[in-house]
């Protein structure tokens, strides 16, 4: 089935709702068929899409889906080499954004008949070039049913993003209304999902933060609520909770070139010892290291994993866990570490210890260069408003809690009051240094 | 300068929970000061926000100071 397909079959209501329009099933289609007959030489080609807002992101998947045989969904700001080298990775002959139709100048003959168009995503490319990797709307779809839910979804991801094309797919597979408004502000984004009835949405950790910190989010009566992207720890699942009683409250750990996923839903942090071995959900250890190995049929076959597969058919994904009280936790990634002297600091770890204090709104731990040690650990916190006493009070307890846990060279060196914390287009909160 | 050091070092040495010596002068050792390497580190750092300038990363030939007095120095440099 294809994306039109499956939404001819959905019931007349609002099923995209943003500040481009309300869209119902029919209208979704009626502008599809639009597309394709707009552009008869998309079909059975290869196609890169860029659009900053995300129904028309949306609106030229639904027509393209089936139609053409490749789907680039690229970043609204890649410009430059970065550009030009993700379309000739993807082999896309055709530009399609806001100005229109361009040929990207390559004259390819088109190929035999396609089973399913292909979803093409870039990495986020924060270690070296972005990569691409592709999906089908089938790959997608694993997991999601066909019927109706009571749920109508916020998308308060980039609709080009894996983790925005998720929450598109299940919404649309499922006939429920997508809200989805072309900011990325946190405080607008509430706004717009309270005024349009979204009572579910999936985001990060750090964005969640943010939508608590913003408080408007509290007035949506949120009944599902996706973590995902990023460790959560304790501090926001019980933070959303105490706001969200009635919620189901799910916290994903998924790895995509492992091609597994699963969620927790126990409101607890990591996930139950007892979930090591063969599964279910999926066959996993832990290495000498302390990274969580992963065993599954799907993994990527790519030249660039060889090193991190090992000879029983584990993949090493490098996220760092430790069991702690019958849970395994997550504490960071095995790069990423400050090096203090020698001595290693996740600081994920540092991170959620400080998230921990009640007065504390969020925390980021930087690298900071020290030409003594070669690095030292700096923490910025966000508390709202504060004299200068109250903030010396509050980083000698910052300083106290971290001491009664932490090794010293763990304990941030220095802090830092700010009034935001950075939290870049992914969603995923920004260390520097690290 | 020299004010600025001591006071540092004492703010240092409270958020490192390190404890110093009953006295600290020009002829003190550093590593024997109370602070340890990291508390050292904090304290050339937490100069850096202050001031603006590393001296230590400043130069090629880094010459690290022995005692307080040297260490002094180096920032007036």
């Amino acid at each position: 089935m294809t994306l039109l397909q499956i939404i001819r079959q959905h019931p007349e209501r609002p099923l995209l709702i943003s500040d481009e329009g309300t869209f119902s099933p029919a209208a979704l289609c009626r502008d599809a068929e639009k597309i394709r007959s707009l552009y008869p030489e998309l079909a059975a080609a290869n196609i890169a899409l860029q659009f900053t807002h995300p129904a028309q992101l949306l609106l030229h998947l639904i027509a393209l889906d089936g139609y053409a045989r490749r789907i680039l969904l690229l970043p609204p700001c890649l410009t430059g080499p970065a550009f030009e080298n993700v379309i000739s990775e993807s082999a896309a002959d055709f530009l399609l954004d806001a100005t229109g139709l361009s040929t990207l100048g390559l004259d390819r003959p088109k190929g035999a008949e396609f089973d399913a168009s292909e979803w093409l995503f870039t990495t986020s490319g924060t270690s070296g070039p972005p990569k691409v990797y592709a999906h089908t709307l089938c790959s997608l779809s694993i997991g999601v049913k066909p019927r109706q839910t009571p749920y109508c979804w916020g998308l308060a991801y980039q609709a080009h993003r894996f983790a925005g094309i998720q929450v598109i797919v299940q919404a649309l597979i499922s006939g429920s209304p997508l809200v989805a408004s072309g900011t990325s502000e946190t405080g607008k984004q509430a706004e717009y999902f309270l005024q349009n009835g979204v009572n579910a949405l999936s985001a990060t950790p750090s964005q969640w933060r943010n939508f608590l910190i913003h408080g408007s989010i509290s007035r949506c009566s949120l009944r599902q609520i996706t973590l995902g992207g990023e460790i959560a720890d304790q501090a926001i699942l019980s933070a959303l909770r105490r706001q969200f009683p009635k919620a189901r409250i799910a916290h994903i750990y998924a790895s995509t070139e492992a091609g597994v996923g699963f969620s927790v839903t126990d409101d607890t942090a990591g996930f139950p010892e007892g979930w090591l071995g063969e599964g279910p959900p999926t066959d996993m250890k832990i290495s000498d290291s302390d990274t969580l190995l992963i065993k599954s049929p799907a993994i990527s076959t790519s030249a660039s994993l060889q090193g991190r597969r090992s000879s029983d058919g584990y993949l090493d994904t490098e996220d760092c866990v430790r069991i702690n009280n019958g849970r395994v936790c997550f504490i960071g990634r095995a790069s990423g570490v400050i090096n203090v002297g020698g001595n290693k600091v996740h600081p994920e770890e540092v991170e959620n210890l400080v998230r921990e204090i009640p007065e504390i709104q969020n925390a980021t731990v930087n690298a900071r260069n020290s030409s003594i040690m070669g690095q030292l650990v700096s923490l910025d916190v966000q508390a709202g408003a504060l004299s200068d006493e109250e903030r010396q009070a509050l980083k000698e307890k910052i300083r106290q809690h971290c001491r009664a846990h932490l090794q010293n060279y763990k304990v941030p060196a220095l802090i830092n009051f700010v009034d935001t914390l950075e939290v870049a287009a992914s969603g995923k909160l920004v260390r520097k240094g690290c | 300068m020299r004010a600025l050091v001591l006071r540092l070092i004492e703010e240092v040495a409270e958020s490192a929970d390190c404890t110093l010596i009953s006295e600290i002068n020009d002829n003190t050792v550093l590593l024997e000061s109370g602070l340890d390497s990291l508390g050292f580190a904090i304290l050339v750092a937490r100069l850096e926000e202050e001031l603006g300038r590393d001296p230590f990363t400043e130069n090629d030939e880094v010459i690290y100071p022995k005692t307080l007095g040297e260490f002094i120095a180096v920032y007036e440099q």
